[in-house]
C-alpha cells in the first residue's frame, strides 16, 4: 500500500484530502505544517507528498526544498494544493521542484486521478 | 488592407481563444445550450471573416463544424468527446493559420475527419486514427520533481501504437554523471484514436517547454510505423550536441537552473511553432468594451474629485495648492480625452464587410455596381460601429436590390449600365455622418403612398408632404417590394434600422429624386458616453439637456425675441411648440425667479421648449446609464456626476412630453 503524506494547516481541508485518499486505498500521514511534515520524514517509507502552499512555520516550497535534500525522499512526487494565484509564489514552488500545482478548489475525482498518475 | 488583415487576425484570434475556453467549459457545464450557441456563433463568425480575408484553410476547417454545432443547437445531435476533440484541434489549427504558420494543405486531414464525423455521427470516428509526433525533452530536473519520465511511455503505449526514438546524447563519463539529473531526449511517433488533449494529458506533470505534441496531417500511413533503420539513429546537429553538452556541464548537484531545452532539429516535418507569437507583430490588443467603460467611469470620478479639490483649495486660498490643482486639471483633461479616443475606431472596419456584400449581392442580382467609398478613416466609437453595422448593411442591400436598376433598364433610361453606390463618412461638430447614395431609380412616392394606405398605416385621403411620404418607409410593417426578396427582406425592415439609429442618439434622413437616385444620410454621435450637455437648475436640482438638441435659449424678458407664450405652448418664430415648465412638473411649483429661461430643443424633427429656473452652462460630461431602479422613468436618459459631486439626470424631452401627454390623457 502506498503511503501519502498530507501537509495542510487548515484541518478541514486536510481531512477532506485524507478522506478522499483513504477511500481511494492509500495510507495517509498527516501534518499540520511544514516542520511537522519534515519531522515525519524520518526514514519511514513515504511515496508521495501532498502539501498546501501557505502554512505556518515552514511553507510548502521550503518543505519540498528540504525534502529534496534527503536521499530517501529526493525523488518523491510532490503535489502542491493551493488557492495561491500569485505568480511570484508559484515560481518559488516551481524552483523547489514540485511535480504538479493543483489550484484550489479542485475536483476530488480529478485529484485522485492525478495522484495515481504521479505515483506511476 | 494590411491593417485590416492584422485587425482580422487579432479579432479572429480572440474569437478562437473564446472558443477554446468554451470547449473547456463544456465538460461539467449545466448551461450547455448557451455554450453551444456561443460556439456556433463563434465558428460562424470565424468562417465568415476567414473567407473575407482569404484564409480558405480556416474556412475549410470551420464550416462543417459550424454545421455540426448548428445541428446540436437544433437538438438533432449531441456533443461527445470526439467532437470536442475535433473542435479543439480545429482551434489549434486556426491559431496556427492566423499566424500564417500552418503548412499548406495541413487542413486537409482535419477537414476530412470533421466531414467524416458530420456524415457518420462520430461513431465511425473511433476508427479514425491520428498520427502524432511527440518531441519529449525532459529537463534534467525531472527526477527531482518527482516525475518518472519512463512511466510516460507506458501511458503513451497504452493509447495506441507508438515508436520511440532515443536521441543519442553523448554518453557522459561516469564521473560527470550526477545521478539526480536526467539526460535524454525522445521523439515518439504515435498512432492513436485519441485526440490531442488526451495525448497531451500524458505530459500533465511536464512543463510546456519540455514537450510538444504535433498532430500529423492526413491519415497516418502504416509505413510510418514500420521501424526504419535510419530513424533509429537520429543525427543531432552540432548545436544540439553543444546544447546537450552544456546541459551536462551545467548539471552540478547543487545549482539547478532549469536549462533551456533547445528544439531538436529532427527528421520530422517542419515544426510549427505552438507559441509562435514572434511571427505576428502585436499591433492590437483586444480589450473588452466593459474595461474601457470602467476606465471612463474612473476618469469621470477623477474629474469630480478634482473639482472638489479645487473648491477646497479655493476655500483655503492656498495658491500653491491651486497650482497643483491646475496641473491636475490639465492632466485629467488629457486623460479623459485619451480614454475617449481609445474607444474610437475608423469606419473602415466596416467597409470590408460591406464591400463583400456589394460584390456578392450585385453579382447575385446581375447588377453592375461601382462601389465608391469616401472618408473611411472617419472615427466613431466602437460601440456605435458595432451597432451601426446591421443598419448599414440593410440600407446597402436595399439600395442594391430596390434602388439600382438592372443594366438593361439603366441603358434604356439613358444611364450608364454600371450603377454607382457611394458610401461616405465625415465629421461635423460633435457628430459623424454616414451617407449612402445610389444613382438608381429613386423612391416611387406613389407606390409608397399606396402601400401605406393598403397596410392601413395612413388614411387614403391623408394629406402628406413629400418628406412625410418618404418617412413612411420607416414605419413598422412597411416594405416597398410586394414580395420580400431573398436579399432585402428578412423580417427586419427599415423601421428597425430607424429605431436602432435613434437608440444611438442619431437620426436618419432620406432624400430621393425619381430616376436620379436615393440618398440615406445617417447622423451619429461620436461617442455614447461623453456628451456636451447644458446644465440647468430646476428647484434645488441640476438637470442636463443634450447640447446637440438645443436650438435656442431665450427669455421672455429679452427684447426683440420673436417668441410669445400661449399657456402651455410657445410661439417660437411663428411655430407653435409645447412648453414644459420643469419646476411645475418636478416640484409642483411654477418656475419663478430672476434667471428663469426657456430652452428650445429639437429632437426627431419635433420642437419642444422647457422652462428652467437657471441656465448654469454648457459642459462635457461622462454619461452613465440610469440606475435600473429608475429606468422605468423613461424620460431620464442618463445620469452624470457633476463637479461638486452632485448627481444630475439628463432629460429626454421627447419622452418627457410623451409621458406628460400620457399622464394627462
Amino acid at each position: 500500500m502506498k503511503t501519502i503524506l498530507v501537509a495542510d494547516d487548515f484541518q478541514t481541508s486536510r481531512k477532506v484530502i485524507v478522506n478522499a485518499l483513504s477511500r481511494a486505498g492509500f495510507q495517509t500521514l498527516e501534518a499540520g505544517d511544514g516542520t511537522e511534515a519534515l519531522s515525519l520524514m524520518d526514514g519511514r517509507p513515504i511515496d508521495m507528498l501532498v502539501t498546501d502552499f501557505n502554512m505556518p512555520n515552514m511553507d510548502g516550497a521550503e518543505l519540498i526544498a528540504n525534502m529534496r535534500k534527503q536521499d530517501d525522499y529526493c525523488f518523491l512526487p510532490a503535489l502542491v494544493l493551493s488557492t495561491e494565484i500569485k505568480a511570484e509564489k508559484k515560481q518559488r514552488a516551481e524552483a523547489a521542484k514540485i511535480t504538479a500545482w493543483i489550484q484550489k478548489p479542485f475536483d476530488l475525482d480529478k485529484f485522485i486521478k492525478i495522484v495515481h498518475k504521479a505515483l506511476k | 488592407m494590411k491593417e485590416l488583415v492584422d485587425e482580422f487576425r487579432s479579432e479572429a484570434g480572440a474569437i478562437n481563444e473564446t472558443l477554446q475556453g468554451l470547449l473547456m467549459s463544456l465538460e461539467g457545464s449545466n448551461q450547455k445550450d448557451e455554450v453551444v450557441e456561443e460556439l456556433f456563433r463563434g465558428l460562424h463568425t470565424l468562417k465568415g471573416s476567414a473567407r473575407m480575408f482569404g484564409y480558405s484553410n480556416i474556412e475549410r476547417v470551420t464550416h462543417q463544424l459550424e454545421d455540426i454545432f448548428d445541428e446540436i443547437r437544433e437538438g438533432n445531435r449531441t456533443i461527445d468527446r470526439p467532437l470536442i476533440g475535433l473542435t479543439m484541434e480545429a482551434t489549434d489549427f486556426v491559431a496556427l493559420a492566423l499566424q500564417d504558420a500552418a503548412q499548406a494543405g495541413a487542413e486537409e486531414g482535419l477537414a476530412q475527419r470533421i466531414s467524416q464525423y458530420l456524415t457518420e455521427g462520430g461513431s465511425a470516428n473511433a476508427e479514425a486514427m491520428q498520427g502524432y509526433l511527440i518531441l519529449y525533452r525532459p529537463a534534467p530536473t525531472v527526477f527531482e520533481r518527482g516525475i518518472n519520465p519512463l512511466a510516460l511511455f507506458d501511458e503513451l503505449y497504452a493509447l495506441g501504437e507508438a515508436q520511440t526514438y532515443n536521441h543519442h546524447v553523448e554518453v557522459p563519463l561516469e564521473t560527470q554523471v550526477d545521478t539526480k539529473t536526467f539526460t535524454a531526449a525522445f521523439d515518439i511517433w504515435l498512432r492513436t484514436a485519441e485526440d490531442m488533449e488526451e495525448v497531451e494529458d500524458v505530459f500533465l506533470f511536464n512543463k510546456p517547454e519540455e514537450f510538444r505534441v504535433i498532430a500529423l496531417a492526413g491519415q497516418p500511413e502504416d509505413a510510418l510505423w514500420e521501424p526504419l533503420e535510419t530513424m533509429l539513429d537520429v543525427q543531432l546537429s552540432e548545436e544540439e550536441k553543444a546544447a546537450r553538452r552544456a546541459h551536462l556541464e551545467a548539471a552540478q548537484p547543487a545549482v539547478q537552473e532549469a536549462p533551456v531545452v533547445e528544439e531538436a532539429p529532427t527528421a520530422a516535418p517542419e515544426l510549427p511553432s505552438r507559441s509562435g507569437h514572434s511571427t505576428s507583430k502585436v499591433n492590437y490588443i483586444n480589450v473588452p468594451l466593459g474595461k474601457l467603460d470602467t476606465m471612463m467611469n474612473l476618469v469621470s470620478e477623477l474629474v469630480s474629485v478634482k473639482a472638489e479639490l479645487e473648491y477646497r483649495a479655493e476655500v483655503l486660498g492656498d495658491t500653491e495648492l491651486l497650482n497643483c490643482v491646475e496641473e491636475l486639471e490639465k492632466l485629467s483633461t488629457r486623460f479623459r480625452d485619451n480614454a475617449f479616443t481609445m474607444r474610437l475606431v475608423p469606419i473602415q472596419l466596416l467597409t470590408v464587410k460591406l464591400q463583400r456584400v456589394v460584390h456578392d449581392l450585385s453579382h447575385h442580382l446581375g447588377k453592375e455596381v461601382n462601389f465608391i467609398t469616401e472618408g473611411m478613416d472617419t472615427e466613431i466609437d466602437k460601440a456605435i460601429i458595432n451597432e451601426i453595422e446591421a443598419p448599414l448593411m440593410h440600407i446597402m442591400r436595399n439600395a442594391l436590390d430596390h434602388g439600382l436598376e438592372s443594366p438593361e433598364e439603366r441603358l434604356a433610361a439613358g444611364k450608364p449600365a454600371e450603377g454607382i453606390l457611394k458610401l461616405s463618412a465625415f465629421h461635423s461638430g460633435a457628430d459623424a455622418f454616414i451617407h449612402i447614395q445610389d444613382d438608381g431609380r429613386g423612391l416611387d412616392l406613389k407606390k409608397i403612398r399606396q402601400k401605406a394606405v393598403q397596410k392601413g398605416l395612413i388614411e387614403a385621403k391623408a394629406k402628406l408632404s413629400e418628406q412625410e411620404i418618404i418617412d413612411l418607409i420607416f414605419l413598422p410593417g412597411f416594405s416597398t417590394q410586394s414580395e420580400t426578396t431573398e436579399t432585402s427582406g428578412r423580417g427586419v425592415g427599415l423601421d428597425v434600422v430607424h429605431k436602432n439609429i435613434q437608440e444611438l442618439r442619431g437620426s436618419i434622413e432620406v432624400t430621393t429624386e425619381p430616376g436620379l437616385g436615393t440618398s440615406f444620410a445617417i447622423r451619429l454621435p461620436l461617442s455614447l458616453s461623453i456628451m456636451d450637455v447644458m446644465q440647468v437648475r430646476v428647484g434645488h436640482h441640476a438637470y442636463l439637456l443634450p447640447h446637440s438638441e438645443i436650438v435656442e435659449c431665450t427669455s421672455e424678458r429679452l427684447e426683440g425675441a420673436n417668441i410669445s407664450r400661449k399657456g402651455h405652448n410657445l410661439n417660437y418664430q411663428g411655430q407653435l411648440c409645447p412648453l414644459i415648465d420643469l419646476n411645475e412638473q418636478f416640484n409642483g411649483q411654477p418656475t419663478s425667479g430672476e434667471d428663469k429661461a426657456m430652452v428650445v430643443l429639437s429632437k426627431n424633427d419635433q420642437l419642444i421648449a422647457v422652462e428652467v429656473e437657471e441656465i448654469i452652462g454648457v459642459q462635457q460630461v461622462v454619461i452613465k446609464p440610469v440606475d435600473p431602479a429608475l429606468q422605468r422613468i423613461k424620460y431620464l436618459s442618463g445620469t452624470s456626476v457633476l463637479g461638486n459631486g452632485d448627481l444630475a439626470f439628463m432629460i429626454d424631452v421627447v419622452r418627457l412630453r410623451e409621458y406628460l401627454d400620457h399622464a394627462l390623457a
